[in-house]
């Protein structure tokens, strides 16, 4: 883990000489930002997520978020740049079999990064893009049966290498079956099909002091006071990502993205989240005479 | 075709959040038993105060847990252990019982709610917001019943009996049999009866597993709000005014102008927190401790200034000794 680790933040400072022609001008540059195809994406997610917060409790706690997804979206055969939100709520027990005990959440996520397609790999199937991710998570979240430990406000920020595959693909031309009395048209289409992973280097999280004393309405304890700033722990994620790209240039995106987050204090906090996302991307800038879609 | 082979394989990396969590507890009698001593051992606040050797409650106890016992046979074992620790705040809670150290067992039996509408308050007392209240010994002595800290004090609740008593020559603020509840209401009382800010007690909350790790002790003043009255009052206690009503208590102790009467508070001056075992079961203990200005620890009760029991004949003959003597102070 620790060689993957260090062979991807080392790809991902060398990024720059590797995958930057040096001939290009800052015009050209300029240029080539200009016509790269962007978007803005609207969507939702929904998401099963497992968290367990030791400082409460040893149990792993699951249920459902959904959430509003947006982002802003920009790739071509040089780079990917990306920032993306999801705020969503969320309903999580225990799975005991005593009566439900339950943490309800409110949460937001954020993440950018950019990504530079190895200069090697631009003509390949796959290309391969290396770069930075820097990503956050906080929560809000209540369980009113845990007394006064029964809010929980959970924040953390990740810095770090980012790796991408991608695999654009088309279908040239289109075809005509008949299937019963139905007939099927298949036209010429785009689409693409990608894999990130980012790998957390620098986290930072804040996280109850020792007592766990998050109860908001006593007035003679500064709640904030009874948190601290830590460095350590992680957010780790993933993200697969499926295109279908329309023929007026906009987008339908599926994505399945994947967390798994740790504190780094004495009793830890461990999130994880699946989630399954729908969206559809609007082309932001003209599209250009030689694309085609 | 390799490339996809390699997306496949990196897709397989998702998911795998299993192999990164420190698993989960197996739940197990034996595990629910360590769970809970090491909870409390590290973060309970008062196992020096209360000189409890809870190594030996580890002794003493883990034998009688084995695998092969029932949930009612772990939850005396659990609820015995807790006990031990006397503690009005201890709780385990479990869907079938719930332990509690029963604190009205302290002490004797020190208020009767009927015997004071039937010989002192009469039909015609007013209700205003969480107060019973009205005028007693020819309207010379405000009486104000305070129930239960969980029902909220409004500002306009305490200006209009402020304003209703401000003639009176001294105040009763009954909290006997107070359970306690929100801290708020502790300050929205307190804060009414001085001009000035006093400095009431300290708090500090558990910091480590070292069972005097605590952090430093911020001082917490009354924060003054009109209208006030500072004319004498009279707080009276007994052992079932616990928690909050213990910290009123200990506030009150620090004012120039009131007197705590009756018997002991039940204590409880610090706050619980809750935890949850492996196999669900919740529970609750003292994470806080809290001294007055002087440094004393009250949590096992606060003694008032003035001792003050109905017994028993006084109780058949419909009088409050307590309240007798409390009209008596401000009167004379």
């Amino acid at each position: 883990m620790q060689k993957l680790y260090l062979i991807v933040l080392m790809l991902a400072l060398c990024t720059p000489g590797l995958a930057q022609s040096k001939a290009e001008t800052k015009t050209q540059k300029k240029a080539l930002r200009k016509a790269r195809p962007s978007y803005l994406i609207i969507g939702s997610q929904f998401s099963h997520i497992k968290l367990r917060d030791t400082g409460t409790s040893p149990r792993f706690y699951e249920g459902p978020r959904v959430a509003l997804a947006s982002s802003i979206y920009s790739e071509d055969s040089l780079k990917l740049g990306y920032f993306y939100n999801t705020t969503g709520v969320s309903l999580l027990d225990d799975n005991g079999d005593i009566e439900t005990l339950s943490w309800t959440g409110v949460s937001v996520s954020f993440a950018f990064g950019d990504l530079w397609k190895l200069k090697a790999t631009r003509e390949s199937k796959i290309q391969i893009g290396v770069g930075y991710n820097v990503q956050s998570f906080f929560q809000f979240r209540t369980n009113l049966r845990l007394s006064n430990a029964g809010f929980g406000l959970d924040n953390l920020i990740s810095l770090g290498p980012s790796v991408g595959f991608f695999f654009p693909f088309e279908r040239k031309s289109g075809w005509e079956k008949k299937v019963g009395f139905i007939n099927i048209k298949a036209q010429p289409r785009k689409y693409a099909l990608s894999f990130r992973l980012n790998i957390p280097a620098l986290t930072v999280s804040s996280r109850p002091e020792y007592a766990y004393l998050t109860d908001v309405i006593n007035p003679d304890i500064n709640s904030l006071d009874t948190y601290s700033f830590q460095l350590g722990g992680y957010i780790l994620s993933t993200e697969t990502a499926f295109v279908y790209y329309l023929k007026n240039g906009n987008a339908l995106r599926f994505h399945y993205r994947w967390q798994a987050m740790q504190t780094s204090d004495t009793f830890k906090l461990n999130i994880a989240q699946h989630a399954y996302g729908i969206n559809f991307m609007v082309r932001l800038n003209k599209i250009n005479r030689d694309e085609r879609y | 075709m390799r490339g996809i082979n390699w997306l496949l394989a990196l897709l397989l990396l998702a998911g795998c959040e299993d192999a990164l969590f420190e698993e989960e507890k197996a739940d197990t009698p034996v595990t629910n038993f360590e769970h809970l001593w090491e909870a409390c051992n590290e973060r309970y606040s008062f196992f020096e105060l209360k000189g409890i050797d809870w190594d030996e409650y580890y002794r003493e106890n883990r034998p009688l847990v084995n695998d092969g016992m029932s949930d009612l046979e772990l939850f005396d074992v659990l609820a015995g252990m807790l006990n031990a620790l006397r503690d009005g705040h201890v709780n385990l809670i479990s869907p079938f019982n719930i332990s509690r150290f029963d604190i009205d067992f302290l002490g004797p039996d020190n208020f009767e709610w009927r015997i004071i509408k039937e010989n002192y308050l009469g039909d015609d007392f007013l209700i205003t917001g969480p107060f019973s209240h009205d005028f007693l010994a020819d309207d010379e002595v405000g009486y104000i019943r305070y129930s239960s800290f969980q029902n909220p004090i409004t500002d306009f609740d305490m200006a209009f009996v402020i304003s209703r008593y401000r003639n009176t020559r001294g105040l009763i603020i009954d909290i006997r049999e107070n359970g306690g509840g929100s801290i708020r209401n502790v300050y929205r009382l307190l804060n009414r009866f001085q001009q000035q800010p006093v400095f009431l007690y300290t708090s500090q909350i558990k910091s480590g597993p070292g069972h005097e790790d605590f952090t430093t002790a911020a001082e917490v003043f009354s924060e003054p709000e009109l209208p006030f009255y500072e004319r004498p009052i009279v707080v009276l206690t007994d052992r079932q005014s616990y928690s909050a009503s213990s910290l009123f208590t200990l506030g009150a102790r620090s004012m120039p102008n009131m007197t705590v009467m009756g018997d002991t508070t039940g204590g409880g001056l610090g706050l619980p927190n809750g935890g949850q075992l492996p196999n669900g079961w919740t529970y609750r203990f003292s994470i806080t401790r809290t001294l007055d200005p002087q440094g004393n620890n009250f949590e096992n009760g606060i003694p008032p200034d003035i001792v003050s029991i109905t017994t028993d004949e006084e109780r058949i003959n419909g009088v409050d000794r307590v309240i007798e003597d409390a009209i008596d102070f401000l009167i004379n």
